[in-house]
């Protein structure tokens, strides 16, 4: 890295592409928009399932429950007359609460019992949804006010999964940070130094469903239709994990660079070969599993990418 | 005045195995305490329990005339009482500096700013003489350089107890005055160590008290000399001189 100039490369590709961004919906077809959305909602759930899945090395496979409660949440707001920041904050509050209330049971579990525990979780709340008919319409779903949101939808998902990528750069940074990464290597080597572990752990779930319910707010304002196959079911919970372990855990640009490349990748193969492509799509997942299990930020070949990007050396710390 | 750090009759049973038995020992500051007996006396028991890793199950430990007997394991870290592991434990992904900064970044020096967090982690790294491997993987470190780097950490957490389990252990002999000449600027420092080893030349060498354990109980106390005199320690670790004469007997 050469000085100055190397520092200064990702300032300007992120002013380059957050002026792209801007100015897209006036570009492209509201297809393609839709399209960085749910990009965008992906990497969202991905960048923040990481806090937990890849800095503090705790596998969360309910991490998808947040996402449906801050859905939830915001819809029922929204059918009750709230705006969509009131009713988007109301998901929040109870996505963080109940984050607060499952950190206890859940984080008495280690490893895979742990993962299994977070996986039962989906279901205790999709039970919950699918019998409080009164309140979340049961298995038929639930319908907001109608209305064309996509452009509004856009901007607000991009701007948060800026902020969930800067939030999740600072955590790394911070002490708290440091923490959740002594957790990962040894629990209780980490608590023997003074780390409170327990506490840092609970925060750490509740920093992570934070941007999950946020995104799944504004997914359901723009969608304008909730149910619980999409907010609980397979492909919600399962594809920002797989994209994150991809793209490489517990670094900034891993759950991003997998989630870009399995959208881009689901896309290109649903479109060009219909009867093959969830075929072609777990073919590629299992070999790149089996041929690069740290992910594609730590590969060899992808050095050259991030150190012409200017951000080799900086991954080294993000690395930790 | 209370003693530094004190354990009163500490009892561990795990399911009907006496690990512990009513064992009482007292430290002052600067002082260091060996600790020795044979395998499975409860040495690394001991520590678990000062150090707040099993809570026991009877008695009771003060640190500073006040009881810590329960407390999290963080939070006897937090007083002052921190320990290195039998095995060496870093965190391997992180690096050398990195693993000291997460004692200073949690240990008495919490509340400082993230500069001098740093400042004192360095500090430490040189003190065990590991500065220039700082941004290397603790995972890449040799045997010695783990075990200086843990005694790092716990240093750069403040502590006022130093418990070292067998540091000295898989060393070669240089490597061992290393480790010595370590433990004794410890102690210079006026922080008072504990440490279990198997090595009794080394333990007469730096200890001014030694305590012997065997099957969970105290069978000597004392000075380094006294002890290793002491035939119920000849008998713990060799067999009663009745089975050795025995066993001579047998050999002609």
């Amino acid at each position: 890295m050469n000085g100055a100039a190397g520092h200064l490369r990702p300032l300007w590709l992120l002013a380059a592409a957050g002026l792209i961004l801007s100015v897209l919906p006036w570009v492209v077809s509201p297809y393609v928009l839709v399209w960085i959305f749910l990009l965008c909602v992906y990497l969202t759930l991905a960048a923040s399932y990481d806090i937990v899945g890849g800095y503090m090395g705790y596998m969360n496979l309910g991490h998808s429950t947040f996402f449906g409660l801050g859905a939830y949440g915001t819809a029922i707001l929204l059918n009750h007359g709230y705006g969509l920041p009131m009713a988007a904050a109301g998901g929040v509050i109870v996505s963080i609460c109940f984050a607060a209330l499952v950190s206890y049971p859940l984080f008495r579990l280690r490893g895979a019992y742990f993962a299994l525990g977070t996986f039962g979780m989906i279901s205790l709340v999709e039970v919950l949804i699918n019998n409080l008919r009164n309140l979340t319409g049961g298995s038929g779903g639930i319908s907001t006010p109608p209305g064309d949101n996509t452009v509004p939808a856009y901007y607000l998902s991009v701007l948060i999964v800026a902020a969930t990528l800067t939030f999740s750069y600072l955590i790394s940074r911070s002490r708290f940070g440091l923490a959740l990464f002594s957790i990962r290597e040894d629990e209780e080597v980490a608590r023997s130094l003074g780390v409170p572990t327990s506490l840092y752990k609970a925060l750490a779930l509740v920093f992570s469903a934070i941007p999950a319910s946020l995104v799944g707010g504004v997914y359901v304002w723009c969608v304008t239709y909730i149910s619980p196959p999409a907010a609980f079911g397979l492909e919600i919970a399962l594809s920002p994990i797989v994209m994150a372990m991809l793209g490489g855990t517990g670094t900034l640009l891993g759950p991003f660079l997998g989630a870009l490349f399995l959208t881009s990748l689901q896309e290109l193969l649903w479109t060009k070969m219909p009867y093959l492509h969830l075929t072609i799509y777990g073919g590629i997942l299992v070999t790149i599993g089996l041929f690069m299990p740290g992910g594609i930020v730590r590969a060899r070949w992808f050095r050259p990418v991030l150190d012409a990007l200017g951000v080799g050396e900086k991954m080294r710390y993000l690395d930790l | 005045m209370a003693p530094l750090l004190e354990c009163r009759d500490v009892t561990k049973i795990f399911d009907g195995l006496i690990a512990l038995a009513q064992v009482r020992l007292e430290l002052e500051p600067g002082d260091i305490l060996g600790v020795i007996g044979p395998n499975g006396a409860g040495k690394t028991t001991l520590f678990n329990v000062i150090s707040g890793l099993v809570r026991p199950t009877s008695g009771k430990v003060f640190y500073n005339g006040k009881e810590i007997t329960g407390l999290g394991s963080n939070k006897i870290c937090r007083l002052g009482i921190a320990r290195t592991y039998q095995l060496v434990r870093p965190f391997a992904s992180l690096t050398t500096l990195e693993n000291v900064l997460v004692g200073a970044s949690f240990g008495r020096d919490r509340l400082l700013p993230f500069r001098e967090r740093v400042a004192r982690a360095r500090e430490e790294l040189d003190f065990v003489g590991l500065h220039e491997r700082a941004d290397e993987p603790a995972a890449n470190l040799t045997l010695l350089d783990k075990k200086r780097l843990e005694i790092a950490r716990c240093l750069a957490t403040g502590p006022k107890v130093l418990l070292l389990d067998e540091v000295i252990a898989g060393l070669t002999a240089s490597e061992v005055l290393n480790i010595i000449a370590t433990v004794r600027d410890i102690r210079k420092r006026g922080i008072a160590v504990i440490m279990i080893e198997h090595v009794l030349k080394v333990v007469m060498e730096l200890c001014r008290t030694v305590m012997v354990l065997n099957c969970g109980s105290t069978i000597a106390y004392g000075s380094p000399g006294e002890v290793v005199n002491n035939p119920r320690v000849i008998e713990a670790y060799l067999g009663t001189s009745d089975s050795l004469h025995r066993g001579a007997g047998a050999r002609v």
